[in-house]
């Protein structure tokens, strides 16, 4: 998959997911990879990013008696899932129209 | 391996590859295979599921500015150099090659600035018009007043100014979507720029 368009996948996931709810590394991972790979050090840089641009803001709570992160989406991270949502619809388009163009070709 | 041996490991490739933030990097894999653990994996399990070392320094690698990246490559050519004993046969080459190396290198150079300029330029210069616009029918909204105070106002005159004013709003709002749209392409295109010059660096 092309690099810049899965970048944007993976945003729009990890938008998602902390959408339903904050949560932490290991299960953002767990979460994600049922539908698409993503690893540890895939993600990292993607919520370093999410939270460079205040899509997601992080805070730390004792669990276990160690500290772990959670992340928990901002307004400006939802505001992102919808236009990213709204761009998919987009590529949703022209998907069909490459589909018939191709059963047009092969009939 | 342990857990202890691999953010050991993993801090001093990160420290060798110059990577910032550190720290919060081994803090970050440290709770990776903390919650492996609690999840019932054994502790060489849980660090044999994560990434490899190389794996994590290679993407952090993607995230350095260009400058850290030429300047990393420099050191390690130089070391190299050092190493194979063909320092001076470099540095021999560099004064020969001088005039020939040295204005390809540049014409890059102003190349790739000049694709950064212009794509701003663009991007600059279309709100630039719009909000052009924007002044321009505020100013057509005025003339009017202005016109009851100079003299010379006249029923046909307003309307047209006032029709004028909404054309222009209108063409504003009508533009003003596919503008962005564009801007944002343009600002894609320049982290693209980077990030392929960052990768061609980190290949070699």
């Amino acid at each position: 998959m092309e690099s810049q368009f899965r970048r944007g996948i993976l945003d729009a996931c990890v938008l998602a997911v902390l959408e339903r709810g904050e949560s932490y590394g290991y299960q953002l991972v767990k979460d994600i990879s049922q539908f698409i790979e993503i690893t540890e050090s895939t993600l990292y840089p993607i919520l370093k990013r999410l939270e460079a641009s205040n899509q997601l803001e992080v805070f730390t709570q004792e669990h276990n008696g160690r500290l772990r992160k959670y992340y928990r989406i901002t307004a400006a991270g939802k505001e992102r899932i919808t236009q990213l949502m709204s761009e998919w619809e987009e590529i949703v388009k022209v998907y069909q129209f490459i589909q018939k163009e191709r059963c047009e070709s092969h009939e | 391996m342990s857990k202890q041996e691999f953010l050991d490991g993993l801090r001093t490739e990160l420290q060798k590859a110059s990577i910032a933030n550190i720290d919060n990097m081994v803090e970050y894999y440290d709770e990776m295979i903390c919650d492996r653990i609690e999840d019932g994996m054994s502790e060489e399990a849980a660090v044999a599921d994560v990434d490899s070392i190389e794996e994590i320094v290679n993407n952090a690698m993607l995230d350095k500015p260009v400058t850290a990246l030429v300047k990393e490559r420099v050191v390690k050519s130089r070391e190299k150099a050092k190493s194979n004993g063909t320092q001076v046969l470099w540095i021999v080459l560099a004064v020969l090659g001088f005039p020939v190396w040295f204005p390809i290198g540049i014409a890059l150079l102003a190349i790739v600035f000049s694709l950064y300029i212009a794509i701003w330029a663009v991007v600059i210069s279309i709100f630039a018009v719009l909000l052009g616009l924007v002044v321009a029918g505020l100013a057509c909204l005025a003339a009017p007043f202005i016109a009851i105070f100079a003299g010379g106002f006249t029923a046909a005159s307003t309307v047209a100014s006032i029709g004028v004013a909404f054309l222009l709003f209108g063409i504003v709002s009508l533009l003003w979507k596919p503008i962005v749209a564009l801007a944002k392409s343009c600002c894609d295109a320049v982290v693209k720029l980077g990030k392929s010059i960052k990768k061609a660096i980190i290949k070699k």
